[in-house]
């Protein structure tokens, strides 16, 4: 984190002193966003995408799916601090079951942002479209061992796609594979999945990332379920971590909470760093999530 | 702020193919499921014949939108009651034109569950 502050007091700095490369409008509030803000959303999208199903992790993927012809509508609202620079992220994603075992999954995140120059006591805001991440899910093992238990493993394939708006975007279009594991047995869930992102931007910056999640889950209430008791409460714990090949290393913990009906489901996280080894992307101080989904 | 035309456009087709799918066509029934009185404690009423599902899978209450969805889809199916906790699923079927038990089964397969047995004697 250390080294990441002292890069942006050094773009400041250069900024200040009328470096040509940094003197015009696009400024070092553009270049942050480019080569480090663009990273820090392309890694929301990947933990988000495909985690919309019921019982799931908040910021982890799950095995489940909706059946075929079904909708899964999340919305999200996502707000983290990274030194200088506050942000408020938006992800919408809507996921479509093709089929009982295959789904369509595609992520749009909005993002509202505050970077504040401590060399010159300016704060700039502005918004933009990050990213977009469309992702397939198929389905290749399905162990139904009880009423409420199952074992699952899917294959996750896909694009995050080039936004177009300039400062949000990674201007390239970069493949994705992974594969996501859940079991869910009584009051207990785990869910554990291992995505990689090839990064066709180039550069130090734009190396492949490889984000590994661990989710556990325990029904708070009801004990048992029953015809009339639908509603759920699950205590969330999660570890979220990405491993960019430049040598970035960051591990969170992420506790949680998340009240699940038959039509929707409302939760609650907060992000905290346990490891980060950054050179060249922000460190996230914390990331605070809510998230509404709604099942059709 | 300038928005890639491509990236609109995947957004726009994968929304408008969600909205416009409403399920399976109704399928033919052939009205192999005979009467069954619901089981005792069920809240299903039903002029017709009913019939009991045994699923499995259902891990969450969300889960039961899946299934429901599919039932419904069903020509015959009037009333479904799920008891999450057993995977018991309670059907009431139409008088005149009940469902069969392979189209409770499809929906069952459509829904990404595993169906364990029909009771529906």
């Amino acid at each position: 984190m250390r080294s990441t502050k002292a890069a942006l007091r050094s773009i400041a700095l250069r900024r200040r002193e009328g470096d040509a490369a940094l003197g015009d409008t696009a400024g070092w509030a553009v270049m942050l966003s480019r080569f480090q803000l663009a990273i820090v959303l392309g890694v929301g999208a990947l933990a988000t995408a495909a985690s919309s199903h019921a019982q799931a992790p908040i910021n982890s993927n799950v095995a489940l799916q909706p059946s075929t012809g079904g909708v899964i509508l999340r919305q999200q609202l996502r707000y983290f601090e990274a030194g200088d620079v506050k942000a408020f992220v938006v992800p919408t994603t809507i996921l479509y079951g093709l089929r009982d075992d295959l789904t369509l999954i595609l992520t749009t995140p909005l993002v509202f942002r505050e970077v504040h120059d401590p060399m010159t006591g300016e704060t700039r805001r502005d918004s933009g479209v990050a990213d977009l991440t469309f992702l397939t899910k198929f389905r290749v093992f399905r162990d139904d061992f009880g009423p409420t238990e199952t074992r699952r493993l899917s294959l996750l394939g896909g694009l995050e796609i080039r936004s177009g708006d300039t400062g949000f975007t990674s201007d390239s279009y970069d493949p994705i594979f992974g594969g996501v594991f859940t079991h869910a047995q009584g009051r207990h869930a785990f869910d554990a999945d291992l995505l990689w992102k090839f990064n066709t931007a180039g550069g130090a910056a734009g190396a492949d990332q490889m984000k590994y999640d661990v989710a556990y889950l325990y029904r708070l209430a009801p004990e048992q379920y029953s015809s009339s008791k639908l509603t759920a409460l699950f205590g969330v714990l999660e570890l979220n971590g990405q491993y960019d090949m430049n040598g970035d290393h960051e591990l969170f913990v992420s506790p949680g909470i998340s009240y699940v009906t038959k039509r929707w489901t409302l939760e609650g996280t907060i992000q905290l760093p346990i490891l980060q080894e950054l050179d060249h992307r922000l460190a996230r101080d914390f990331v605070v999530g809510l998230s509404f989904r709604i099942r059709f | 702020m300038r928005i890639a035309p491509a990236s609109i456009a995947m957004a726009l087709g994968i929304a408008l193919a969600a909205c416009q799918t409403t399920g399976p066509p109704p399928m033919r029934t052939t009205g192999d499921v005979t009467a069954q009185p619901s089981a005792a404690g069920q809240t299903i009423t039903a002029q017709g014949p009913t019939a009991v599902l045994w699923v499995k899978g259902l891990a969450c209450p969300g889960c039961i939108v899946n299934v429901e969805r599919q039932l419904k889809a069903v020509e015959g199916v009037e009333h479904i009651e799920v008891d999450l906790g057993s995977g018991r699923v309670d059907i009431a079927l139409s008088a005149e034109n009940p469902a069969s038990r392979q189209q409770l089964r499809d929906a069952i397969d459509k829904s990404g569950f595993t169906l364990d047995r029909i009771e529906a004697p």
